[in-house]
């Protein structure tokens, strides 16, 4: 069982909270492994994110996932892959790099990084972005294969 | 006459992506590709659309990928180059419905040049449609339907 770390309640709603199967402190960090960050966003469903490994930050309020990461929106046919994430508790923003991938129904987009926000509603894409999608969808055939 | 030449010009583009498609039907590989399989195993051909400009966004919520600087777009052997686009995905966001293409847009595929003001791809009906200022250099015309305004 994933035992919480932190957690964000303001005014009683759950805004964020962190996970880890382990947790060693450190003199200004915090290693975790295991670790699983969720959150949340009002009116659509929570996105989590799980690494094999991440560093806490308190100080400066900005979590490093490291590792093959999945961040998943429950509901929404919607992962993001990659190498790297960071999440900064003041901008609420998550900038994600390495072999990115962002999966969306059966399209696959690939770019050098991403920033967006927690909710994942707007992402802006960093480098060349290839988007691939069924075939028959861009010879204008409803319905893809 | 821009008018004839840029819709010939339109519609050999357009005749060629249907001709492809055809090809990607009958399992001989066009451009770059990939495959994809389903929950029940059976693969699914991808096409590939390669992007690159200065700033690259997705709005989820209108379900439009906005670029804008520099825009450099690769669909199949259709190379665009243009000052901004607008991709609009379907409901699902996984498939290509529209695609707006503004400001001194080029369109080369092997010795067709089209420029124009706007372009605007319309996936469900295979067409193209240009304003504004169009120019086209075409090789030989077609009797495909396409459509032009000034």
């Amino acid at each position: 069982m994933t035992g919480l770390v932190l957690r964000d309640v303001p005014g009683g709603r759950v805004q964020w909270e962190l996970r880890a199967d382990s947790v060693r402190e450190g003199s200004a960090t915090t290693r975790l492994e295991g670790v699983r960050m969720l959150w949340q966003v009002p009116g659509r469903p929570g996105v989590q994110a799980e690494a094999p490994t991440g560093v806490w930050d308190a100080a400066q309020g900005r979590m490093d996932l490291l590792g093959p990461i999945r961040v998943a929106q429950p509901g929404q046919d919607v992962a993001v892959r990659g190498r790297g994430l960071v999440w900064r508790r003041s901008s609420r923003r998550i900038t994600m790099a390495g072999g990115l991938e962002v999966h969306r129904g059966r399209s696959v987009l690939r770019a050098e990084a991403l920033e967006a926000d927690e909710g994942l509603r707007r992402l802006r894409l960093k480098g060349k972005v290839r988007l691939s999608v069924p075939v028959a969808i861009l010879s204008g055939k409803p319905g893809g294969a | 006459m821009t008018r004839l030449l840029a819709s010939s010009l339109v519609a050999l583009i357009l005749s060629a992506s249907v001709a492809e498609a055809a090809m990607a039907a009958s399992g001989k590989a066009v451009g770059p590709r990939a495959a994809t399989t389903k929950p029940s195993g059976t693969p699914v051909p991808m096409d590939l659309l390669e992007m690159e400009a200065e700033r690259t966004e997705y709005d989820d919520k209108a379900r439009v990928y906005l670029l804008a600087g520099r825009v450099r777009i690769r669909m199949r052997d259709i190379q665009v180059t243009c000052r901004e686009a607008i991709l609009e995905m379907d409901a699902r966001g996984e498939g290509l419905e529209v695609m707006r293409l503004k400001g001194q847009v080029k369109a080369v595929r092997g010795r067709q040049v089209f420029r124009g003001d706007r372009i605007t791809w319309l996936a469900a009906a295979r067409r193209f449609v240009a304003e504004g200022d169009v120019e086209a250099r075409v090789p030989w015309p077609s009797a495909a339907t396409a459509e032009a305004r000034p």
